[in-house]
């Protein structure tokens, strides 16, 4: 018989960042991939969760007085995307004002075998509501990150 | 018989530990007179004896209330179980805008670095508190008017919180 006790507990770690210096027009009509948060990731044991985590910027779009956009997680099996669940949503926008920030999203999620992918993806409020990922303000990009990793309980 | 020897003395993480609410819907006002317990903050952390800090970090999301969305946060620790809590010196932060008319709704991330407090148990959480005033609570993780397709519908941002020891080098 033996025990293998390890506090070293997280595994599986994976990230990327997105340098392409590609930036995205969030529509109203259309929901969109918010750039630098895609994912594939492959488990190496099942453990109980799984943490997705991104940071990323968005600013006005220069038209705009005001943003707002709606986002949520994305989940592809292996068939297409498709919404992940109605409690892995939120906004980013302000009224009046040209709101530019930082997001950081940190989701925890059901382990799963095999590979999946995930993005966030998001669509704006209204037409005059538009919103940039990433910020290109002043021409100067913070390059968004994505990371998943699994953690044994 | 096997052995299992520990060489590790170079920085690393170790003893994470995270939790999020098994919840379909949530919503929760923040008073703005009384320092309020933010749902799904929680979590009961005993750190690495090795290691040298602790972070402990909540991701939540602010919603619109009475045109309100300003909230200042603190960090309380209970050494007890739960039945007491104090308040962590030096581990605040405000979140959004005071003017109503702005409105800023958005996902907030705190992120705290403490001392290792050594191999006891304590339950960390946060508390949340309004905007100065009357009507001007503070309203998390419901979504409110979320854009999907055409329409819009109340959606939720279930919140993570987490807990980790970081040796250094």
């Amino acid at each position: 018989m033996s025990y293998l006790l390890s506090k070293y507990n997280l595994i599986s770690y994976k990230s990327s960042y997105d340098n392409s210096g590609t930036t995205t027009i969030m529509s109203s009509t259309s929901t969109k991939s918010i750039p630098g948060t895609r994912i594939t990731f492959t488990p190496i044991v099942k453990t109980n969760f799984i943490i997705y985590e991104c940071y990323l910027t968005f600013g006005y779009e220069g038209t705009d007085n005001t943003n707002e956009i709606s986002l949520e997680l994305f989940e592809d099996q292996g068939s297409g995307f498709s919404a992940f669940d109605d409690t892995y949503c939120f906004k980013e926008g302000a009224l009046n004002v040209r709101f530019s920030d930082i997001c950081h999203v940190k989701y925890r999620i059901p382990c799963y075998s095999g590979t999946r992918t995930y993005e966030l993806r998001g669509r704006a409020q209204t037409t005059s509501e538009l919103a940039e990922f990433p910020d290109s303000f002043s021409s100067t990009l913070i390059y968004p990150s994505v990371a998943m990793y699994s953690y044994v309980e | 018989m096997s052995y299992f020897l520990e060489t590790r003395d170079e920085s690393y993480i170790s003893n994470f530990k995270s939790s999020r609410l098994n919840l379909k819907t949530l919503s929760q006002n923040i008073s703005y007179s009384t320092w309020t317990f933010c749902s799904g903050s929680e979590i009961s952390y005993t750190p690495d004896a090795k290691a040298d800090y602790v972070v402990y970090e909540y991701n939540f999301y602010t919603d619109t209330l009475n045109s309100h969305t300003l909230i200042s946060t603190r960090l309380v620790e209970s050494t007890d179980g739960g039945s007491t809590f104090t308040t962590v010196s030096g581990q605040t932060a405000q979140f959004n805008s005071g003017d109503s008319s702005i409105q800023v709704e958005t996902t907030c991330n705190i992120k705290f670095l403490l001392d290792n407090w050594g191999d006891s148990s304590r339950i960390l959480r946060i508390e949340g508190l309004g905007n100065s005033g009357a009507n001007r609570d503070a309203r998390l993780h419901r979504v409110g008017s979320f854009k999907y397709g055409s329409s819009t519908e109340t959606r939720y941002f279930i919140p993570t919180v987490s807990c980790y020891s970081i040796k250094s080098i």
